[in-house]
């Protein structure tokens, strides 16, 4: 058989397979509901990603709400779902915050609609985005909005201090591009220009200076905290000296007119700005590069962000028309599309290769700068209850205050912290011992 | 190998390879293989890259063994595009199909052709880079460049030993020399502090560490030598017989003079310079502050002091010429933006001698104010030498020079006020700065007499915040006097609206109580020089006016100072400026009971319930309350009338649109008293160019008329 012939036959099966199936589906028309949360900056392009899904699924209704302000509102309004019984097909959220809900049943298992599904090769993914969305073997979901913190750097702010114009690789740089570069400009006795900043609630880059440390925020089994190991007080008091000692780390962050006025070194926000954070940096005349964290007795790069997962409800109907979006949006094209509008990384290898997200690529040296700390990446923390901790972090009375303006000692209040955490996961263990999935076997 | 250091000295900055062979013919090749050499050879090309989609291979540079080849089989350096890994990425590579490869290095075969990933880099579209690549076929070093020339970066740059080789090698392209160069080694000047290296190249103190770090990756004949220049004087560091490693070579900068100078790094092989390399060096470092603008329409000039202070104490004599450029500042209604329209360039201090053995020293500026009535941008630009290192602070300034209110007895004239601007301070500046430039430019003609501030001048009470506002507000100096009240948000010390104890604003840090008294009325503060709780004294035609303004929330003491002052101007008409006061629903507000500050201990807090009974109410000379805080739903002016002790109206008013877009669109009220004792008021935006036209579900308007005799109220409607 010629090669021509044996293509074409192959053609004529794979459109005969989608005819039959096409047909069967039409016959049963399904509405399935989405929960999201998508920055709204890049929201359009998610929603033309829904319509296209709607031409090609016709008789796939989706019902598209966005459901929360962000990751911690949408789960919060799902928990309660749950618990009234009123619950999307399919909800975007983050890893951190979906984790208890993997680990408690919440979600259903795509595995067997993977094996089946020639769109999805989980080859093609990298292995840690799907972490994200899995417990054990069992996969709920697709990354989507995956992102790690970056260094986004101010190249004539550092020149004008002399030094190179590129982010610090070391803490050592840290501190001493710091110094350099922070400045009382009016004379007032305070800085107005700083080094870097660290936002009021640091949250992964606070996970991300403790793991460069050579630390970890849990345990190897993920059921104890651990931030507040020799490593983790390293990494926090290296933050609180540069804020309260140095006085060359701006906290709480700067906001839009300090950021975008030049008064930073370099700046670690999530890579999902990229695009928005290079074009203000022109409209404010102060031009922004970007380039990868720094390291310390290790690289660290932490990864964070969310994706789209299938609630364990519904119909039969309604269950395969939530795999058949999910896996839609994951489309190599799809992902190309959204990665190269928002700056969010693109969650499989075949999507790098898209001309829509190549050329983006190409022309944009700072989208590089995500891809090539992969080396060195690592879900944020995947551990029960790690977002209720996360709210401990968020103290600003328990934990910001104290140790970011107060200058109470760091390992005090690390422990503080980490015995109130243990508590809450020892709670949510005693109810939960192990995954639902295992539970049940 | 061996260190001769000669004399301390200093660093780099940029490493920008300036391969200057000297003494050595370039050949450009139009023709594939056709220059050789059987000893060393030394080829350069640039290469512009193009759009990036579908490429898995760039081809950079190459040489060969065959002389009819057109394919680099010696030796090709080229970007590759890896897809083993999850994410396909770009890497230097280099390929031979004679063994030409480090043998330390991991090889892959393909087709007969072995390679080794010299790095992981990518390139990027529309750039252009110099790419070198020099071989020594007797030695077997190999020494590989790429240079972005359009980003101005060292890209990679490396050496390696190779196999030694029999025959001529042929370049496929460039220029071309019969010399080995070692351009793979890498250098800096920077510091070096508790054994860390750091790249810089400007050192404010003699005492810092300078060095430079030396990276030789292979060993080759000849030397390295290090030298600082100086102008014609040339002044031998060190020079480096070369090994290979790592050098650090320490820079005396006390040897140094002050300024920029620069250190030249020569690559010398037979007594002859082979390639040369620069990098500027700057010892000293200087802050000048600009200190603001004072205006004198009397004498027709702009003053301003320039401070200085140095890294450390400097005895070389340091000179300085300041330069100023004027701009006309336009407002472009269409786009709502100003245009800069340049004016004048002057040198508006020159050659002044500072005297920096004590680390600081300041000296005046001085510029004629332009004839022309206009809005006015000022750059400074301070040239100093010897060229130290400089920042510059304060360099971009306001003023005006329109005609100021001439408000004669019988004629109509206006306040204006200024609701809270705590978004435009933090986000849309402009805006602000629209805002007084309409109110100079319209101040003569339509008898602009004073501007009110409500408070929330800014949002966080934040350096960068005040600057801005600070900025806008200038502007009026010497044209229109101003009074400003403290807002919950100007007392947090960046902790926003949560106003938890007194005295934490950063105000007074940037408006001062003279120039207040300089150019607004200031007549008095109740702790001295500080502009918390403060009053302004003015006459305009037969009227006197008596404005205190007090802070947020104010305290007892703040009451019983403001009745002492009230008490002394009974003739003036008292007007109380305070950030919070009448309710948006025209009631007045106990709001500052809601905030920290009610609960602690150390102070005690008023509401406008208290100002009334305890201030307002009981001072026959009062007249207006303006204030601010919340905000109606759309541009519109809520009112109370009260009645004082006296038998008289008191009207309170509540000018506050910060939730309108672009932090507040730059509405203004705009209070005219006419003479016959009409007090007429309106909302007006110079942003926009418009008035506002308004009514809210309380059917408060943005236009009314108030008869300040039998205190009716005539609220317009359209």
């Amino acid at each position: 058989m010629s090669r021509r012939l044996q293509i074409g036959r192959v053609a004529s099966v794979a459109v005969l397979w989608l005819l039959v199936a096409s047909v069967a589906l039409a016959q049963t028309p399904v509405t399935i509901t989405v929960w999201d949360v998508i920055p709204l900056a890049s929201r359009d392009v998610y929603l033309s990603i829904v319509e296209d899904f709607q031409r090609e699924y016709p008789h796939i209704t989706v019902e598209v709400e966005r459901a929360g302000t962000g990751y911690p509102s949408i789960t919060e309004k799902f928990i309660v779902g749950l618990m009234g019984g009123v619950v999307p097909n399919v909800i975007h959220t983050s890893h951190v915050r979906s984790f208890n809900l993997r680990w408690q049943g919440a979600f259903m298992p795509i595995n067997d609609y993977i094996a089946n599904d020639p769109n999805m090769d989980l080859g093609d993914f990298y292995p840690a985005f799907i972490e994200t969305v899995s417990l054990g073997d069992l996969i709920y979901g697709v990354p989507f909005t995956v992102s790690t913190p970056i260094a986004y750097v101010w190249p004539e702010t550092l020149h004008e201090a002399g030094l190179p114009g590129r982010a610090p690789n070391t803490w050592d740089e840290i501190v001493e591009f710091s110094r350099r570069i922070s400045r009382d400009l009016d004379g007032d006795g305070n800085p107005d220009m700083w080094g870097m900043d660290i936002t009021r609630e640091p949250g992964w880059i606070a996970e991300a200076f403790i793991g460069q440390a050579g630390g970890s925020t849990v345990t190897p089994d993920g059921r104890a905290l651990a931030f507040n190991s020799p490593e983790g007080v390293r990494a926090f008091q290296f933050l609180q000296d540069g804020i309260l000692v140095d006085r060359i780390i701006r906290y709480p962050g700067a906001p839009t007119e300090e950021f975008y006025g030049g008064r930073l070194g370099w700046a670690y926000r999530s890579t999902a700005d990229l695009p928005t954070r290079i074009e203000r940096g022109i409209e404010w005349m102060h031009p922004i590069t970007a380039g990868p964290l720094p390291c310390d007795v290790q690289c660290y790069v932490p990864i964070g962000g969310g994706g789209f997962l299938a609630v364990d409800t519904g119909t039969q109907e309604e269950r395969d028309a939530s795999y058949a979006f999910l896996s839609f949006l994951v489309r190599p094209e799809n992902v190309a599309k959204y990665a190269a509008a928002s700056g969010y990384m693109a969650v499989r290898r075949s999507a790098l290769t898209q001309p829509a997200l190549e050329s983006v690529l190409s022309a944009t040296p700072e989208y590089w700068v995500t891809y090539e700390q992969l080396v060195y990446a690592h879900p944020e923390t995947q551990a029960p209850e790690w977002a209720t901790v996360l709210d401990l972090w968020k103290s600003r009375p328990d934990f910001l205050d104290p140790l970011f303006i107060n200058k109470q000692p760091v390992q005090l209040i690390l422990d503080d912290t980490a015995r109130r955490g243990n508590a809450i996961i020892a709670e949510f263990l005693a109810a939960f011992p192990e995954p639902a999935h295992l539970a049940k076997q | 190998m061996t260190i001769h250091r000669a004399l301390g000295l200093n660093s780099i900055r940029r490493i920008q390879w300036t391969v200057l062979i000297l003494a050595l013919c370039l050949i450009p090749l139009q023709a594939a293989a056709t220059s050789s050499s059987t000893d060393a050879i030394t080829v350069t090309t640039a290469v512009q890259v193009g759009s990036l989609v579908g490429v898995e291979t760039i081809p950079l540079i190459g040489l060969t063994d065959n002389p009819e080849a057109h394919s680099a089989s010696a030796i090709s350096l080229y970007w590759g595009r890896d897809f083993s890994g999850w994410f396909p990425t770009w890497q230097l590579e280099l390929s031979s199909s004679i063994g030409l490869l480090p043998p330390s290095m991991s090889t892959r075969t393909q087709d007969g052709v072995a390679s080794v990933v010299l790095a992981r880099v990518a390139p990027v579209q529309d750039r252009t880079y110099e790419v070198t690549l020099s071989y020594s076929a007797k030695s077997g070093s190999l020494a590989v460049k790429v240079y972005d020339t359009t980003g101005d970066t060292l890209v990679y740059a490396d050496g390696f030993s190779l196999p030694t080789h029999d025959g001529p090698l042929y370049a496929l392209s460039g220029a071309v020399s019969t010399q080995y160069l070692p351009v793979g080694t890498k250098w800096q000047v920077g510091l070096t502090q508790d054994g860390t290296f750091l790249p810089l190249n400007h050192f404010g103190q003699r005492s810092e560490q300078a060095t430079i770090r030396l990276q030789i990756p292979t060993a080759v004949d000849g030397e390295y030598r290090v030298h600082h220049v100086n102008g014609s004087e040339e002044t031998l560091i060190a020079s480096i017989t070369p090994g290979a490693g790592e050098y650090l070579i320490p820079i005396d900068l006390t040897q140094l003079p002050l300024g920029s100078t620069s250190v030249r790094l020569d690559y010398v092989h037979d007594d002859e310079i082979l390639m040369s390399e620069t990098s500027a060096i700057v010892v000293g470092r200087l802050h000048l502050w600009t200190l603001p603008l004072q205006p004198d329409r009397e004498s027709g000039w702009v003053h301003s002091q320039v401070q200085v202070q140095s890294s450390e104490p400097y005895s070389e004599p340091i000179r300085v010429d300041v330069h100023a450029t004027l701009y006309e500042q336009v407002w472009d209604p269409e786009r709502r933006v100003f245009i800069d329209v340049p004016y004048l360039q002057a040198v508006v201090a020159q050659d002044i001698l500072l005297d920096l053995s004590e680390g600081s020293a300041s000296f005046p500026v001085a510029f004629p104010m332009p004839d022309d009535a206009a809005n006015w941008r000022v750059e400074f630009s301070p040239k100093v030498s010897p060229d130290l290192a400089t920042i510059v602070g304060g360099n971009d300034r306001l003023f005006s020079s329109h005609q100021p209110a001439s408000i004669e007895a019988g004629q109509p004239y206006r306040f204006v006020v200024f609701p809270d601007t705590q978004n435009m301070s933090q986000s849309y500046p402009t805006v602000l700065t629209r805002m007084t430039d309409w109110v100079t430019a319209n101040a003569h003609e339509l008898g602009i007499a004073a501007v009110l501030h409500v408070g929330d001048i800014t949002n966080h009470d934040t350096p960068a915040q005040w600057m801005n506002a600070y900025r806008s507000m200038s502007l009026l100096h010497g044209v229109v006097p101003y009074v400003l009240t403290l807002g919950n948000h100007d007392m947090t010390n960046g902790a926003g609206g949560s106003v938890k104890e007194r005295g934490l604003s950063l105000i007074n840090n940037y408006f001062s109580a003279d120039e207040a008294r300089r150019y607004s009325g200031l007549a008095g503060t109740m702790t001295p020089d500080r502009l918390e709780n403060h009053y302004h004294l003015f006459s305009f035609g037969d009227d006197d006016y008596l404005i205190i303004a007090l802070e947020f929330g104010p305290p007892d003491e703040a009451l019983e100072w403001a009745n002492e002052v009230a008490q002394q101007y009974p003739d003036h008409r008292f007007i109380l400026l305070t950030h919070s006061y009448t309710s948006n629903n025209g009631g007045r507000s106990r709001s500052p009971m809601n905030y920290e500050l009610a609960a602690n201990p150390n102070t005690t807090v008023n509401t406008a319930h208290e100002m009334w009974s305890r201030l307002v109410r009981p001072n026959k000379n009062s007249f207006l309350v303006i204030s601010g805080h919340t905000w109606p739903p759309v541009p519109v002016v809520p009112y109370h009338v009260g009645l004082g002790a006296s038998g008289k109206p008191v009207f309170e008013l509540l000018f506050d649109w910060q939730a309108e877009p672009n932090g507040g669109n730059g509405w203004l009220g705009l209070l005219t008293f006419h003479p016959d004792n009409r007090l007429e008021v309106e909302v007006y935006s110079p942003y926009l160019g418009e008035y506002a036209r308004t009514r809210d579900t309380n059917s408060f308007t943005s236009h009314m008329v108030i008869d300040m005799e039998t205190s009716r109220v005539q609220r317009i409607t359209y």
